[in-house]
């Protein structure tokens, strides 16, 4: 009787504990966002004389300003395009060499595994221009499609890495059921083993997609064709050398956050539903 | 089918997984290798970006390492990579366990931790300098008003203390990140094992190491690499919206000081020579991790 | 699942065929273009305004001329001479570009990446008012000419608070530290504000404190230190880094400025929370707009006696030049735009979209505010160029570390002048750099940046 009450008064004091320490850690993971939608509702004298508090009288007006100025719409799709156009041309890639490293044994697996790796340790700027000039020679510039493949091809170390670890965890014996199940080793691979990675999929299209969506530095010398330009590459029409329209800029970027966000709230059910992977065994 | 048979009947090669890797080994070595090779190549060369190339041999790797600036900066990346590595990782770890558990309200706690992750780079700059700043900043509003006065210190002007709010903001911005890939490696460790455990009696902490630890064991490798090499490779951003190296090089990592030889001073061959100076000690860091923590890379054997 | 895949894989393939297929389409649309094509780069445009006035003078341009001209705005001011670079490096035509004439010293000139335009703009120069090219001649040859507002450095006070507690601006460094304590005891707040944060505010102070220091001489022993016949070490020197220093210990500048960006300064001046600040004329727009009082401005005060006040000034942050791989046949085109762009109703409609505070063009002038008119009438005739659009960016990165490592203490002058004298001298060693590179060039080099016009 004691010990039980003792249990319950402990669930509750951790209960009350990590309670506070979520709810500390989401204000100050929300504050910025909520920040940002404040900023861009303020008119631009006020963006610095009203630097916290709410917008005197809201200016919705920036958002449209914002569309208009920076021409979104198409921007908008553009990089509608090329952030997905990447991300089904790097899933099925990563997903196929990641499963072969993982779960497959070849003589040069490690080879090829710590090959591919050694993406994640090239300093950022060094691919830079010289990437320009593969894309160059390989007659992919203002392409969206060459974009796609050099965000791809950047995304394989880190895809890679993330999924091998998911295939790794899965118990061993799911290709020898998938085979008494009639499949061949490429369709136990698609039918049987890649549900199960589902979390690690979702992964990839959250981060990459985050990734590639913002990307600037390529897109900004690759696409030089204004029909042909990315959102990131729209924020410049914000910037000056030493003014800044901060109001419509914010607008801009909150405009650009929203299908972000909504793609993670969307991916992160994959996390809830999970891999009961004890019925597979079963 | 005929995948399935011949390399049973014939002992060939088994093509099946070298054309599994074919893709995407295509397309490293187009985008990644190639280009890597192009800025090696560069390093042997003095070069604006402009004129012609002259070939300078080893010269600029000697420039590279006799820069005070360069050795300061590998320290302060050290320095960075190590505080992050440890802040995003335990938190992150925490914040996935607590937010495994299902209870109301779960979603909206998963995506307002992930925010951060989201934010673009130009929001951050401002906020997060505005917050430290001396005069309206909220930080030193926040500690007026809990009677800490003496806590408000230069939180970008002091060289000793610069650092660790870069620190404290590239934590606070990519907690979500790592705290997502926990999260996804929690859901795959099976049910089956806290079921069994649970009926060996084991108590809290016993299944925290005895049954999720050493199950997320190829997640915690993921995370701590990527953070790590994240911290030397790709921390350029933060760094240069924070403090942009100053005050007096305390925040000077190697990125930021690779970017200013390369794009203010447009020597590329010696930024070039530093970035493969880098490289080389990520290499190293890199895989004595993979070697040290990886225990699954028995798998099958 | 298998179904999944497949509609993935077939999407892919989809979407490489379109967007080869877009490609291949816009290349073949470029190539019918029969019309002469005059490609303008330039950074992106701050404002729609300023970018649909480009688009209509264009227009215009090509119902008089039959000339098209394309303008390939991409990025940002910093990110031109990349944008430039692999725009030659893929062979794209580019005919005219709008870089910094900093810029140009200490990069693309000695690169040989931009054209010699002295003869070509020789019909021109008297579209511009009187000394406006000067900074755009280096080394006796005109590179670039300016096309977009010019600037300087500045003070600028909150004058309706001036006003109620009966100040005058100062003009020497007695006055400005009784200004300065009149301001923290009766409103208690810090007298002065300043962008230290941003390293590289830092040299904009030295300029002025630089200029008075060396006796109203510190282009000439800036020049001869680039030059390497003199090191930086001397007494006028250090002077200028302790006159900075003083700035902090006699209570005119706080600490707070230390950890104040560039942003954040004009929030603090505009929140009333500093009374004065130093700055520089690009910020005035965004001060005047945030603040719901009177801001005027004086001049940086006397702070060595025996010398005179000099301010640090610049036209050609944003000048127009023709990169040295443009069609050597197509120059004729690009000048005839040149010149269509100098006509004063033209200059008019394209540089007063930003409020310009400087005539840079003959007739691209609006009617300015007193703080115009001030900077104008006072700042104008007392001015020196940028220090920073002369010494090679890592002397400016020894200065934008050092000056705030004096000023905080953290670092004695002596210290600090060794550190940019070191600066200086690694330059040197590891890029050869040499101020005066147009003296030592061959004629083949100077072939590359002489245009050849045909006939």
């Amino acid at each position: 009787m004691k010990k039980s009450l003792t249990m319950k008064q402990r669930r509750i004091l951790s209960a009350v504990f990590w309670g506070i320490i979520l709810t500390v850690m989401f204000l100050i993971c929300v504050y910025p966002i909520i920040w940002m939608f404040l900023g861009s509702l303020k008119t631009s004298g006020e963006f610095y004389t009203n630097i916290w508090g709410l917008p005197d009288t809201a200016q919705f007006v920036n958002y449209l300003n914002a569309w208009n100025e920076g021409q979104l719409g198409q921007k908008f799709i553009n990089s509608l395009i090329v952030t997905g156009g990447s991300l089904l041309i790097l899933i099925p890639v990563n997903c196929c060499a990641a499963y072969a490293i993982a779960r497959l044994r070849f003589r040069h697996r490690t080879a090829i595994y710590f090959l591919l790796l050694l993406g994640i340790m090239i300093p950022s700027g060094v691919l830079g221009i010289p990437t320009f000039t593969v894309a160059m020679k390989l007659g992919l510039l203002n392409s969206h499609f060459g974009l796609m493949l050099i965000y791809a091809a950047q995304s394989i170390s880190m895809g890679i890495f993330i999924m091998r670890s998911f295939f790794i965890s899965l118990p061993k014996e799911l290709e020898e059921a998938a085979m008494i199940d009639g499949c061949s080793r490429f369709g136990g691979f698609v039918r049987v083993i890649l549900p199960l990675t589902k979390p690690g999929i979702m992964t990839q299209v959250i981060f990459n997609g985050l990734t590639i969506w913002n990307e600037y530095f390529m897109a900004n010398i690759i696409l030089t064709k204004p029909e042909l330009k990315t959102l990131p590459l729209a924020l410049a029409n914000f910037t000056g050398k030493h003014s800044t329209d901060y109001p419509t800029l914010f607008a801009a970027l909150a405009i650009a956050t929203i299908p972000v966000v909504v793609t993670f709230i969307l991916a992160q059910k994959s996390f809830i539903q999970g891999i009961s992977a004890g019925s597979v065994k079963g | 089918m005929s995948t399935q048979s011949a390399p049973h009947k014939k002992r060939k090669t088994d093509l099946f997984p070298y054309l599994m890797c074919l893709p995407a080994l295509i397309l490293f070595v187009l985008f990644v290798l190639a280009p890597f090779f192009t800025g090696l190549y560069t390093s042997f060369f003095r070069w604006d970006g402009f004129d012609t190339m002259k070939w300078v041999g080893l010269d600029n790797y000697k420039f590279s390492l006799s820069d005070d600036i360069f050795w300061l900066s590998l320290k302060n990346t050290l320095v960075f990579a190590i505080c992050v590595t440890i802040v995003k990782n335990i938190v992150a770890l925490a914040l996935a366990f607590v937010l495994s558990k299902s209870f109301i309200g779960r979603t909206v706690f998963r995506t307002g931790i992930y925010l951060p992750v989201t934010l673009s780079y130009i929001v951050i700059g401002i906020l997060w300098v505005w917050i430290f700043n001396p005069t309206f900043g909220l930080l030193n509003e926040l500690l007026r008003l809990a009677g800490l006065e003496n806590l408000i210190l230069g939180w970008l002007s002091d060289p000793d203390i610069a650092l660790y709010t870069v620190v404290a903001v590239d934590s606070w911005k990519w907690i979500g990140y790592h705290m997502v890939l926990y999260l996804a490696g929690l859901q795959a460790i099976p049910q089956s094992l806290y079921e069994a455990a649970d009926i060996d009696g084991a108590g809290p902490l016993t299944k925290l190491f005895r049954v999720t630890i050493p199950q997320l064991n190829s997640t915690i490798v993921v995370n701590v690499v990527m953070s790590m090499t994240g911290a030397f490779v790709a921390n350029y951003d933060i760094v240069y919206i924070m403090t942009d190296g100053g005050p007096f090089h305390s925040t000077e990592v190697a990125l930021t000081h690779i970017m200013t030889t390369a794009y203010k001073y447009s020597a590329l061959g010696k930024a070039n020579a530093m970035s493969i100076i880098l490289f080389a000690i990520v290499l190293i860091f890199g895989f004595a991790q993979l070697k040290m923590m990886a225990r699954d890379d028995n798998y099958n054997n | 699942m298998k179904k999944l895949l497949a509609f993935v894989m077939a999407a892919a393939m989809t979407f490489s065929l379109t967007a080869c297929g877009g490609q291949k389409e816009g290349s073949g649309a470029a190539s019918e273009q029969e019309k002469p094509t005059v490609v303008y780069l330039a950074e992106v445009p701050a404002s729609t305004e300023e970018q649909k006035a480009w688009e209509e003078v264009a227009a215009d341009f090509e119902k008089e001329s039959g000339i098209h001209v394309e303008l390939r705005f991409q990025g940002t001011w910093a990110e031109i001479p990349q944008a430039l670079q692999t725009a030659k490096m893929s062979g794209e035509q580019i005919d005219l570009v709008k870089v910094g004439i900093g810029t140009i010293r200490s990069t693309l000139g000695p690169a040989k990446a931009v054209m010699d335009m002295t003869d070509l703009m020789a019909d021109y120069t008297d579209r511009f008012p009187e000394g406006v090219l000067d900074s755009c001649y280096i080394g006796g040859h005109l590179w670039a000419f300016p096309y977009a507002d010019a600037s300087c450095t500045t003070c600028l006070y909150n004058k309706t608070m001036f006003d109620e507690l009966g100040l005058q601006p100062p003009t020497t460094m007695e006055e400005w530290v009784a200004v300065s304590e009149k301001i923290t005891a009766e409103k208690g707040i810090m007298p002065m504000i300043f962008h230290g944060k941003d390293g590289w505010s830092w040299p904009m102070l030295y300029f002025d404190t630089f200029a008075q220091t060396s006796g109203n001489d510190s282009i000439a022993q800036v020049e001869s230190f680039l030059q390497g016949s003199t090191k930086f070490t001397g007494d006028a020197q250090k002077q200028g880094f302790v006159l900075i220093k003083d700035l902090f210990d006699k209570g005119i500048m706080t600490s707070a400025s230390f950890d104040t960006d560039a942003d954040g300064m004009i929030a603090t001046f505009a929140q009333q929370k500093a009374a004065m600040m130093f700055c520089g004329t690009w910020d005035y727009d965004s001060v005047k707009a945030a603040s719901d009082f009177e801001v005027a401005a004086f001049e940086f005060p006397l702070m060595v006696e025996g010398a005179r006040r000099e301010h640090a000034f610049g036209v050609g942050d944003g000048a127009i030049s023709i990169p040295s791989f443009a069609d050597q046949n197509n120059i004729k085109n690009s000048m005839k735009f040149v010149e269509y762009l100098l006509r004063p109703e033209v200059a008019h409609k394209l540089l007063t979209v930003n409020t310009p505070k400087f005539e840079v063009v003959k007739g691209a002038m609006a009617d300015g505010d007193t703080v115009t008119e001030y900077l104008n009438q006072y700042v104008v005739p007392n001015s020196v160029m940028f220090l920073d659009w002369i010494w090679p960016s890592e002397v400016n990165d020894a200065f934008s570390q050092t000056i705030p490592a004096v000023a905080s203490g953290n670092m004695t002058p002596e210290q600090a002048v060794e550190v940019v004298q070191a600066a200086y001298d690694t330059a040197v060693a590891e890029k050869e750099y040499t101020y005066d590179w147009w003296n030592t060039w061959t004629d083949e080099d100077w072939a590359k940046v002489t245009p050849q016009l045909p006939e």
